[in-house]
């Protein structure tokens, strides 16, 4: 891996041809639909390339980009929620997404925002509960509390599906 | 749960992740159109203007170590809150290499907000994606049978000034209920950078002592319904937010994040957002005792509770519930 500097635009975008699936589903595991998570990888494949003088492990570019597109992901939220004036408020209660496919996934949807994060970086990007902590900006308590309390809600998920679909 | 969470990996790692049809395409153009690579701007810069002297506010004993540009940049952090504000005595602290001192604080029973300046004295690691990890310790309140035992704490980099290697960050707690904060601390103990996962500091614990005094907060009748079906066991309303103690996950689940529409006795609206740790509006949970959770929505300015008619929440879904604030 080369020093940062000395990286090249066809460099650059390999590492994120390379790590987009991990960088889509971080977005996508605190957002609420398929466009605003594309957005954000958007903003941080942009973001990464102009900060990319400050990566000073190359090793660690998966963890970097996932970063940044965290980042980005808290950011479209907070601009989302902050245009958002009265007259904008749904009169109807605004139909959710749909699941886009049965098993861990989906049961990963329901969980709160702060839960899907912890869970897809974990279990999805197999970072560790260090690396997670940072990412997300919590202490790895919170990470482990998180963690905890996800599994135990993705375990009622995942023995309903099973009742529904039978044996995953 | 061992094997369920290797149950969980293995289903993480058969799943192929399903991206939106023509990403790899969209993504590809973004990557075809980067721009030529632009040299690092100031924070202050990207956003925006200074509030100039109209909002400077002079913080007592903090005036000495802050730039003026930093001051002015706390006067703005701080906006309809500066009233509010405690200036805390602005003693210098070191952690390598890093000059730490606590500006200012203020603190309702549910959340204490401290804000900090941190100065690279050796070098040019900060930035303005830093972050922080800590907690405020204060003495176990004497009485205390809430059962709540965790706390959560949440950092935000609101400016860094290049020229003076200087950064100003919120520290939030939320969680424990505190009546006094006689004798509570800010603990520092990990700042890292978030963009290239860096420690900065990582080898000292830094407890700096505070001095703030605990604004009241106003509980509403027990047993409020907030969602149909779902009750607190207390709320609490201050100038700085709102929180609620519910009963069990389940509850807090369905609030997570949701949002505030605040109905005011002059007929106005106003919507406090709920994100975690970011200033405009946050909720935590917390607690060792299994029964119960505490969220809070923090205010983007602070609200005269005697003025609030009644609260909704909007939670994920839309859905709305209606309660009205009835003071005692």
């Amino acid at each position: 891996m080369k020093p940062n500097m000395e990286w090249t635009r066809e460099e650059f975008s390999a590492a994120v041809t390379q790590h987009s699936r991990g960088m889509y589903r971080a977005a996508r595991s605190l957002l609420d639909c398929d466009a605003d998570a594309e957005d954000a990888v958007a903003q941080a494949v942009l973001q990464a390339w102009q900060s990319l003088g400050r990566l000073r492990q190359p090793e660690a570019v998966r963890s970097w980009l996932i970063k940044i597109t965290v980042n980005c992901a808290y950011a479209q939220r907070r601009k989302q929620r902050g245009a958002l004036s009265l007259d904008e408020l749904p009169q109807e209660p605004a139909a959710p997404e749909p699941p886009r496919y049965d098993g861990l996934w989906s049961a990963v949807a329901a969980l709160p925002p702060e839960r899907r994060a912890a869970v897809t970086l974990f279990y999805y990007e197999d970072m560790s509960l260090d690396e997670i902590a940072r990412c997300l900006g919590v202490p790895k308590g919170t990470v482990k509390s998180r963690l905890a309390r996800a599994r135990a809600q993705l375990k009622e998920i995942l023995q309903e599906q099973e009742g529904e679909y039978g044996t995953i | 749960m061992e094997q369920f969470d290797h149950m969980l990996k293995e289903m993480a790692g058969r799943e192929a992740c399903a991206v939106p049809k023509d990403f790899d395409k969209r993504l590809q153009d973004v990557l075809d159109n980067l721009p030529s690579q632009a040299k690092r701007r100031r924070l202050g810069a990207v956003k925006g203007a200074l509030v100039a002297a109209a909002a400077c506010l002079l913080l007592t004993g903090t005036a000495l170590a802050t730039s003026p540009g930093l001051r002015e940049l706390l006067a703005q952090a701080l906006g309809g809150f500066a009233p509010y504000a405690q200036g805390q005595d602005g003693q210098a602290y070191e952690m390598d290499g890093l000059e730490v001192r606590v500006l200012s604080a203020m603190a309702d029973q549910d959340t204490i907000r401290v804000y900090v300046q941190l100065k690279d004295l050796e070098g040019d690691r900060l930035s303005g994606h830093i972050n922080a990890m800590g907690l405020v310790d204060a003495p176990d309140p004497p009485d205390d049978d809430s059962g709540i035992r965790g706390s959560t704490f949440g950092s935000q980099c609101l400016s860094y000034d290049e020229e003076t290697k200087t950064a100003l960050m919120a520290c939030t707690t939320w969680g424990r209920v505190y009546e006094d904060l006689s004798g509570a601390e800010l603990v520092l103990f990990h700042v890292y950078d978030t963009q290239t996962l860096e420690d900065i500091s990582v080898d000292t614990t830094l407890h700096i002592p505070l001095d703030i005094e605990v604004m009241s907060s106003a509980a509403l009748d027990k047993d409020t319904e907030l969602a149909a079906g779902f009750f607190a066991e207390t709320v609490r309303l201050s100038p700085l937010g709102l929180t609620a103690v519910t009963y069990g996950d389940t509850q807090y689940t369905y609030l997570a994040g949701s949002h505030l529409r605040l109905t005011m006795k002059d007929g106005t609206d106003i919507l406090s957002c709920s994100d975690h740790v970011d200033g405009q509006g946050s909720y935590g949970a917390y607690g060792t005792d299994s029964s119960r959770r505490v969220l809070t929505w923090n205010f983007r300015d602070p609200l005269e509770v005697e003025q609030i008619q009644s609260v909704t929440i909007i939670d994920r879904d839309g859905g709305e519930r209606t309660f009205p604030v009835a003071l005692p």
